[in-house]
């Protein structure tokens, strides 16, 4: 039973889904180079494509209601505004055919497909790296960093901030409390509530900053500071042939999207 | 040695400040500001540990927003700039001084304004974007904008960003002025830049 407890840690790190338990680089660079292919082709039939696959990838990995909260989050007031904002910029472009009416203001075609390429093109780029962020455990990637030759230093950083969030929000919600508790009004007018800031923020801050230091002698205690290799409790599993095959075909869209954008900037298309 | 265990203590506050630029968010919207004060961890790293780790907090604040939010990457520049900006004033001594230290908004509001309108700028086609500035922008432009001239229009978007940043920045750099005091002297001596902010005084007492 101990026995078996112990050799469970040399398993490879398996979640039973196949986007979750590919490789974090392999995923990585697949949504990076999707994304920046968003951004360089800037037109919405491929942000509304990219959107379309990172919503498939969300209900194949199960976080569809987490990751459609997120991205309507952002699409929705990039929607609505920039088109708005296009419209009232250029209404009175020259060659503008009136499409529809909204409670009596006229929207005109050229300002509405404008607006559409750009927010569809962030809204896909979203669309892909929302669904890595969700379906990625950053412990992973940092693993994968690190047996890539990134320094644990980074790895300590990311996880450690992470961690460091969760606690201050945890210490910024007591204080509050407390604070309120004392007297300090954390409602009312802007100058009230802005004078509720500082005893709150101020206590959170210092003490973390002044527990620094501990927190390195403690470190340096557990070798952190060692030159040597590292042991790690996690193992990824090696990369299958067909990561590599989907990071090709990655960045060849990437590559695609670059000459397209060259050849239409020069006039060939 | 004292400079590697300086360096060591750096590394160990990088998360701090990366997590107190997501506090000061928080708080912002537990209070119902209408501000964001999200670049204080950035600002007090940058001006106590140096050019570098201000850096690094900004990146790493921006990478964790895009968790959530991805378009936040493309302002991770902007984050990285304040920290650079922070350890420039901070050597130069600016936030020993409430007035200077006041003063320095304009130079975070103006990073913030250019910066910020080229992000955006070039985010949104090369024209406005649809943030909380257009309200700024737009009534600007319709007042002295001219379709023709593309620059001017660029110009507009670096006095909307940097108006609405001022506020944002004054405050940041009141709260930051005051945490930077109210550091012990002790603290501050193992920081690189940390014997910026101790006095004559307390280094004769300290020698002593």
């Amino acid at each position: 039973m101990d026995r078996e407890f112990a050799y469970s840690y040399n398993d490879y790190v398996k979640y039973g889904n196949g986007y979750k338990d590919m490789n974090p680089i392999s995923k990585l660079t697949i949504s990076v180079c999707l994304g920046i292919a968003s951004c360089i082709v800037h037109r919405w039939q491929f942000g509304v494509a990219l959107c379309i696959i990172g919503t498939l990838a969300a209900i194949y990995t199960r976080i569809f209601k987490k990751y459609i909260k997120s991205l309507l989050v952002i699409a929705v007031p990039l929607l609505l505004l920039t088109s708005c904002i296009r419209q009232l910029q250029y209404a009175h472009l020259e060659g503008n055919q009136p499409i529809f009416k909204i409670l009596g203001w006229q929207w005109y075609d050229q300002p509405f497909i404008a607006s559409m390429d750009i927010a569809w093109y962030i809204i896909g780029f979203s669309s892909v790296l929302l669904v890595y962020f969700m379906n990625t455990e950053m412990k992973d990637l940092m693993l994968a960093l690190e047996n890539r030759g990134v320094t644990h230093v980074a790895s300590y950083i990311m996880l450690s901030s992470i961690q460091s969030i969760i606690d201050m929000k945890k210490s910024a919600d007591t204080i509050l409390e407390s604070q309120k508790a004392r007297g300090i009004e954390t409602d009312g007018n802007i100058i009230v509530r802005m004078k509720a800031f500082f005893p709150t923020l101020g206590p959170i801050l210092l003490s973390a900053m002044s527990g620094t230091e501990e927190k390195a002698i403690a470190m340096d205690a557990r070798a952190f500071s060692h030159e040597g290799g590292h042991t790690y409790l996690r193992v990824l599993r090696p990369i299958p042939w067909w990561e590599y095959i989907l990071d090709a075909i990655a960045i060849l869209v990437l590559v695609g999207s670059i000459v397209y954008q060259v050849m239409k900037t020069v006039g060939a298309l | 040695m004292a400079k590697e265990n300086a360096n060591k203590l750096t590394w160990f506050l990088v998360p701090i400040g990366v997590a107190v630029n997501f506090i000061g968010g928080t708080i912002i919207l537990l209070l119902k500001l209408p501000i964001y004060l999200d670049s204080i961890g950035t600002i007090i790293v940058g001006a106590l540990c140096g050019a570098w780790p201000g850096v690094i907090v900004g990146l790493v604040t921006n990478i964790l927003t895009s968790i959530t939010a991805p378009n936040n990457l493309f302002y991770a520049p902007l984050n990285m700039a304040f920290g650079v900006a922070a350890a420039y004033l901070s050597k130069k001594g600016v936030f020993k001084k409430f007035v200077p230290t006041l003063l320095s908004s304009l130079v975070f509001a103006f990073i913030g304004g250019v910066i910020g309108a080229l992000i955006t700028w070039t985010l949104y086609g090369f024209d406005f974007g649809s943030g909380t500035t257009a309200v700024v922008v737009l009534p600007l432009w319709k007042a002295f904008g001219s379709p023709e001239v593309q620059s001017l229009k660029f110009f507009i978007q670096i006095i909307g960003e940097f108006m609405c940043d001022l506020l944002d920045k004054s405050i940041t750099i009141i709260v930051c002025y005051f945490i930077l005091k109210a550091f012990p002297t002790r603290f501050l001596s193992k920081l690189p830049l940390g014997p910026v902010y101790i006095s004559d005084e307390e280094k004769a007492l300290e020698e002593e």
